[in-house]
């Protein structure tokens, strides 16, 4: 089976700015639908579930701007179902998976293939995410495809439409593109990676999943 | 309402969203709000909402969603207020 399409999303519940989020009527209801906000009305941890509901939209989003152009990226747009095991937005679907502790959750959206490979790790808020994150992917990845940290990199390309002006990451293993995708994530205290890769290289560059996106 | 009011006030804004506030120094017009700033997605909405607030305009979602730099966000408020 070929690797699908990712997205993910990490979110520090322990943060104070995350706190209470349900309770702030306005940040709700541009986030979510009617249904998101009837489930959140009724659930039992409905902070938790807000911010469930809000990294599954994330993560759907990261994972819809590589299947064609990029979206407009409104929150309500991306429809969670209360399972939180789908999300759907313009006409497709796709699969969920969240984990979830009391600190932090992971939400990780893909489309295609098997159920893409999620980690999540606590690293110093202070330092800088970005790297933390793309360490954390290549000692991971390493690890599990038998091969030196030194032989894999992360390299994002240049996109003018993104709030980063750069498109999502790639990973290159011995300087050629993996068969797959990855998404990262960092929020707080907590970095975070899923990844759909095949063991091996492409065999040509810009052989990646999503024209190399 | 002038922009460089405009522009102080957005910055007002951001300031307790801001990861890199010794980014704050230097902001500008052309400043990324996410790639400079470092403000994350989620307080995003949280500004959205707080410029709907400050300055009693609706940001819809097309036009939230083409704000890039602080200045984007000056230029929206200045040609929803005039």
């Amino acid at each position: 089976m070929a690797p699908g399409v990712v997205g993910n999303d990490v979110v520090d519940l322990g943060d104070p700015a995350n706190a209470g989020a349900h309770r702030r009527a306005r940040l709700v209801a541009r986030v979510c639908g009617g249904p998101e906000r009837e489930a959140i009305a009724r659930s039992c941890d409905p902070t938790a579930l807000f911010w469930s509901f809000f990294a599954a939209k994330e993560a759907a989003f990261k994972l819809a701007s590589k299947l064609g152009a990029r979206p407009v990226f409104a929150h309500r747009r991306f429809e969670v179902d209360a399972s939180l095991s789908s999300v759907s937005h313009d006409g497709r679907a796709f699969r969920l998976a969240v984990d979830r502790d009391s600190d932090r959750l992971h939400v990780v959206a893909w489309v295609g293939g098997e159920r893409p490979l999620a980690v999540v790790a606590e690293v110093d808020p202070t330092g800088d995410a970005g790297l933390a994150v793309r360490r954390l992917v290549v000692t991971t990845l390493a690890r599990r495809l038998g091969c030196s940290p030194s032989t894999l990199a992360i390299v994002r390309d240049p996109e003018p439409a993104a709030w980063d002006d750069l498109g999502p990451p790639r990973l290159l293993r011995g300087g050629l593109p993996m068969v797959g995708d990855l998404s990262l994530s960092h929020d707080g205290r907590f970095v975070a990676f899923a990844a759909s890769l095949s063991r091996r290289p492409a065999t040509s560059p810009g052989a990646g999943a999503g024209a190399g996106r | 309402m002038e922009q460089q009011q405009v522009f102080d006030k957005v910055v007002s804004i951001l300031r307790p969203f801001v990861k890199a506030p010794e980014a704050l120094a230097t902001v500008n017009m052309g400043s990324s709000i996410v790639k400079d700033l470092k403000v994350n997605s989620a307080r995003l909405v949280d500004v959205v909402l707080e410029i709907e607030d400050m300055f009693d305009i609706a940001v819809g979602d097309a036009d939230a969603d083409r704000v890039k730099t602080v200045g984007d966000a000056v230029n929206l408020i200045v040609s929803k207020k005039n």
